[in-house]
């Protein structure tokens, strides 16, 4: 935009939400610049922050008559850069609309509005004994509407699913300004399943401003177990070993020396830094089986030469347990100035594979990567460690990344479980999708957005140009 | 046109088409009859055939054994059934992954023996599981008594393969249980009824058998005493893998609660006492193995097929709703199933006026905020009444999504929501 299209741009923005929700300075831009995928960074030319469905509508009509293309914003949490203002200038952040409309408790069903943080989800109806099951690490940071975005998982979606299991309709405006309906309370879907599309099509189809979620009663009983591994490959194994038995544990998370290092570091629990790998394995269900199902997850792990296994004592050891897991990215902040989160999936039974093949490219490109990750979905998180001073090494994590995510298709698997596309797997995508799927998904999207107003220039890879295309942005990083 | 459709077809799988009109007649729509029936041996020669049909300007609809065929407006235009049972392979089984590839044209019960042996199964129940295909199962998201506990349709499946009306042959999602790349088509094409896209092949997550599985069935004093103790079981959280309500013989007639148990012996054991203590009725029948009690289930499992009944529906409500809807229903049907977590309840009527009955139970339904699927009705309504209730208000996106996807209206047109 030019400066003089910004300043009446702005003008109208502030007719509709006041000047406290118009942001255009470079000190308050400067804020969002980047989601968590840091490796990438543009400012918007103006950030706007409606508080209501209404304002969303009016300020994204706004934008339709000025032919201007928006990107949303939850809480900026994002892994994959997919609230990026790369080609949309005009940020649209829902932070403003926190408000949980509605708690249905003999229904299990809770209306929450875009900006609603994850955890407050489940805070709001814990008296009740119900709770909201995705449960992604940045839960009490991230938003409703970004988990919609991004259809997030976390550590209890082995079991429960992710973010669209939980999901039954949506308010959505579209990127002319109109606000439709999609699904409603109801477990039945009439027509066309449109709020399965939206749910994770990364804010190209236009605004989430609420949504209709369900709400699950707490597990009658849970039990959560750590097992510490000399290695690796032993710990692989007792995962596997728990699936083949039959069990669906609520959670089954691995960390490795690297991250057990930070995390310890960190948070002190009392994780042994000389284990390869610990093992964070929680079963639920109800009371009478529980018993059974600890001891066989128990036998399992010492069977995989578990040096030991423990039974967290109680909610609050159980509670530092699952902190220190959900904190663990955080915590790799002391072992090196920068990281880089991957996220690729494998089918479970290729885990020893992809984790020996992260190695080899970690000692390819002299990186210390780190691993921790939802083990039972096969859902890899590579922790890659960097100085952004050191442009070579930037180079070397860009392209240690890149090889893993190739050498997750190659063994069947997927490119992202969790994170999305956004910016940094546009090109990935064509690793897994032809030109025919890719056309369709973009036909899908036109339905919604004919013109890409919503979320331009991301999921979808573009012919060649992208990388040139996308340097200056990129240089703001290196 | 029909002439020229069979020799451009029949060039294509030879005697993979029939013309006959008793093979015609077995895929009929309502009133409507195919002029082609085409059964293609594989995925490409399917691919081929949507494409001829689709650049002769004609209409297709793709069926598995057609066992569910009755769902659904009567097709606007029907000329070749394009029969997908040919397409009946495992493509890809790793037990331990927990997932599996197969082609759209394998059956349900099929699919259920191979996972079957090895300790899996997919906790999906729709009616008629040797009738019933994978791709039928996910085009018309059909559910049984299991839904309660297990989820829809939408839950399993990961991955699909379909060929879209133009002939393009596409895939979505993949082999991984937990997969973002990409838009969610599986979702999209979930519940089409075929009117978007012919599925070729679906990725589904599976799950362990339980260990132990058990019926019991108790005998109620009538049908507001079975909703009044299913809803209250649900209520507490029973941990029950089906909980069906079964009423017969309208107002007074006799009721059951029939319910499925599962998991480890301990967990049986638990809920059995659970269900013991707080239903007040007479015990009938405790099945003594998995078999036994899925026979038991079975029949209410296959009820929306199988009963007799001039109109059936399908009523899903807020589950604070639904037994107050039951309760109606009960008082007028000839057999009534009710599932209080689900929220749904089905029901069967013998009348001499059905479009007033539909206009009834359809206004009563509203009135409770509910969704009403007409499940069967008589061929003289046909054209008059809306199968899906109330109309989605997002009608017009999805009006949008079959042009954009279809524009020369190929797939099962008029057969879906709002006649789309």
């Amino acid at each position: 935009m030019s400066s003089l299209e910004t300043a009446r741009l702005r003008d109208a923005l502030v007719a509709i939400v006041g000047a406290e929700g118009v942001l255009s300075s470079p000190a308050d831009l400067s804020v969002y610049e980047c989601d968590g995928y840091t490796l990438e960074r543009a400012q918007p030319d103006i950030v706007v922050l409606p508080r209501s469905t209404r304002e969303v509508a009016a300020v994204v009509r706004l934008a339709w008559d000025a032919g201007v293309p928006f990107v949303p914003r939850g809480a900026g949490t994002g892994l994959s850069g997919g609230c990026l203002p790369l080609e949309a200038k005009l940020m649209i952040g829902l932070s403003r609309m926190r408000q949980i409309r509605a708690i249905d408790v003999p229904n299990r069903r809770l209306v929450a509005e875009a900006g609603v943080v994850n955890a407050a989800v489940s805070r709001a109806v814990r008296s009740h004994g119900l709770q909201y099951v995705p449960d992604p690490s940045s839960q009490s940071a991230c938003t409703i509407g970004g988990n919609i975005a991004e259809n997030s998982g976390g550590p209890h979606t082995l079991k429960y699913g992710v973010t669209t299991n939980h999901l039954l309709g949506v308010e959505l405006v579209l990127p002319d300004g109109a606000v439709v309906e999609l699904g409603d309370a109801i477990e039945h879907t009439l027509g066309y399943d449109l709020t399965g599309v939206v749910c994770g099509a990364e804010g190209t189809v236009g605004i989430v401003t609420a949504a209709t979620l369900r709400l699950e009663p707490m597990p009658a009983a849970v039990t959560t177990l750590l097992s510490i591994h000399e290695t690796v490959a032993d710990a692989t194994a007792a995962v596997s070993d728990v699936i083949a038995a039959g069990i669906v544990p609520a959670a089954l998370e691995m960390m490795d020396r690297t991250i057990v290092e930070a995390v310890e570091a960190a948070f002190g629990f009392g994780f042994p830094t000389d284990a390869g790998a610990v093992l964070i394995i929680e079963v639920d269900g109800p009371a009478a089986g529980l018993a059974a199902l600890t001891a066989a997850v128990t036998e399992i792990c010492r069977n995989h030469r578990a040096r030991s296994v423990r039974v967290a004592a109680d909610d609050a050891e159980r509670a530092a347990l699952w902190k220190s897991r959900k904190r663990a990215f955080g915590a790799v902040g002391r072992l090196a100035p920068n990281y880089c989160t991957q996220d690729g999936v494998v089918p479970r039974t290729r885990l020893p594979e992809i984790l020996a093949e992260i190695e080899c490219i970690g000692a390819r490109h002299r990186l210390r990567i780190g691993n921790v990750f939802h083990a039972g979905d096969g859902n890899i998180h590579p922790i890659l460690l960097y100085d952004e001073r050191d442009e070579g090494e930037v180079a070397r994590v860009i392209a240690a990344g890149r090889e893993i995510l190739a050498a997750c298709v190659r063994l069947g698997g997927s490119v992202t479980g969790e994170h999305g596309i956004g910016v940094e797997k546009m090109q990935e995508l064509g690793l897994i999708f032809g030109p025919d799927d890719l056309a369709v998904m973009r036909q899908v999207r036109a339905v919604f957005d004919p013109d890409s107003r919503a979320n331009p220039g991301k999921i979808f890879p573009t012919s060649g140009g992208c990388v040139e295309r996308r340097r200056p942005a990129r240089q703001a990083a290196l | 046109m029909s002439v020229d459709l069979a020799s451009a077809l029949t060039r294509l799988i030879g005697d993979g088409v029939e013309t006959a009109i008793a093979a015609r007649e077995a895929y009929a729509i309502g009133s409507v009859t195919p002029s082609v029936v085409a059964t293609p041996g594989d995925c490409e020669a399917l691919r081929a055939c949507v494409s001829v049909v689709g650049d002769a300007g004609a209409a297709l609809i793709p069926l598995g054994y057609g066992a569910h065929r009755a769902l659904g407006h009567e097709p606007r235009r029907y000329d070749v059934a394009l029969v997908c049972a040919a397409l009946a392979s495992i493509r890809d089984y790793t037990p331990a992954d927990m997932t599996v590839t197969v082609e759209a044209g394998l059956t349900v019960a099929a699919l259920q023996e191979v996972l079957a042996r090895e300790g899996q199964w997919l906790p999906l129940d729709p009616p008629c599981p040797a009738e019933t295909t994978i791709g039928g199962l996910v085009a018309a998201d059909l559910g049984g008594p299991l839904c309660g506990s297990q989820g829809r349709v939408r839950d399993f499946v990961i991955g699909l393969g379909a060929v879209m009306a133009d002939g393009r042959l596409i895939r979505a999602g993949g082999k991984v249980v937990k997969n973002v790349a990409g838009y969610d088509l599986m979702k999209l094409l979930t519940g089409s009824l075929g009117t978007l896209a012919v599925l070729t092949e679906v990725t589904l997550k599976v799950r362990p058998r339980p260990a132990v599985t058990r019926c019991l069935v108790f005998e109620l004093a009538d049908a507001d005493a079975g909703i009044e103790s299913a809803s209250a079981l649900a209520a507490i959280g029973l941990d029950a893998l089906a909980m069906t309500v079964v009423a017969e013989g309208g107002a007074g007639g006799r009721a059951r609660l029939v319910v499925l148990l599962a998991g480890v012996d301990a967990d049986v054991a638990a809920a059995r006492r659970c269900l013991e203590e707080h239903v007040a009725g007479v015990v009938l029948d405790v099945s003594a193995d998995e078999v036994a009690a899925h026979a038991v289930i079975a029949p209410i499992r296959d009820f929306v097929r199988t009963t007799a009944g001039d109109v059936v529906v399908q009523i899903v409500a807020l589950p604070d709703a639904a037994g107050r809807v039951a309760s109606v229903l009960a008082g007028e049907a000839t057999r009534m199933q009710f599932d209080a977590r689900s929220g749904r309840t089905v029901a069967a009527f013998a009348t001499t006026d059905p479009a007033r009955l539909i206009e009834r139970v359809a206004a009563r339904a509203a009135t409770h905020g509910a969704h009403v699927v007409l499940e069967r009705w008589p061929l003289v309504l046909a054209g008059e009444v809306e199968v899906w209730r109330p109309l989605p208000a997002s009608l017009a996106l999805m009006r949008r999504m079959k042009t954009e996807l279809d524009p020369r209206a190929t797939l099962a047109p008029g057969r879906f929501v709002g006649g789309i």
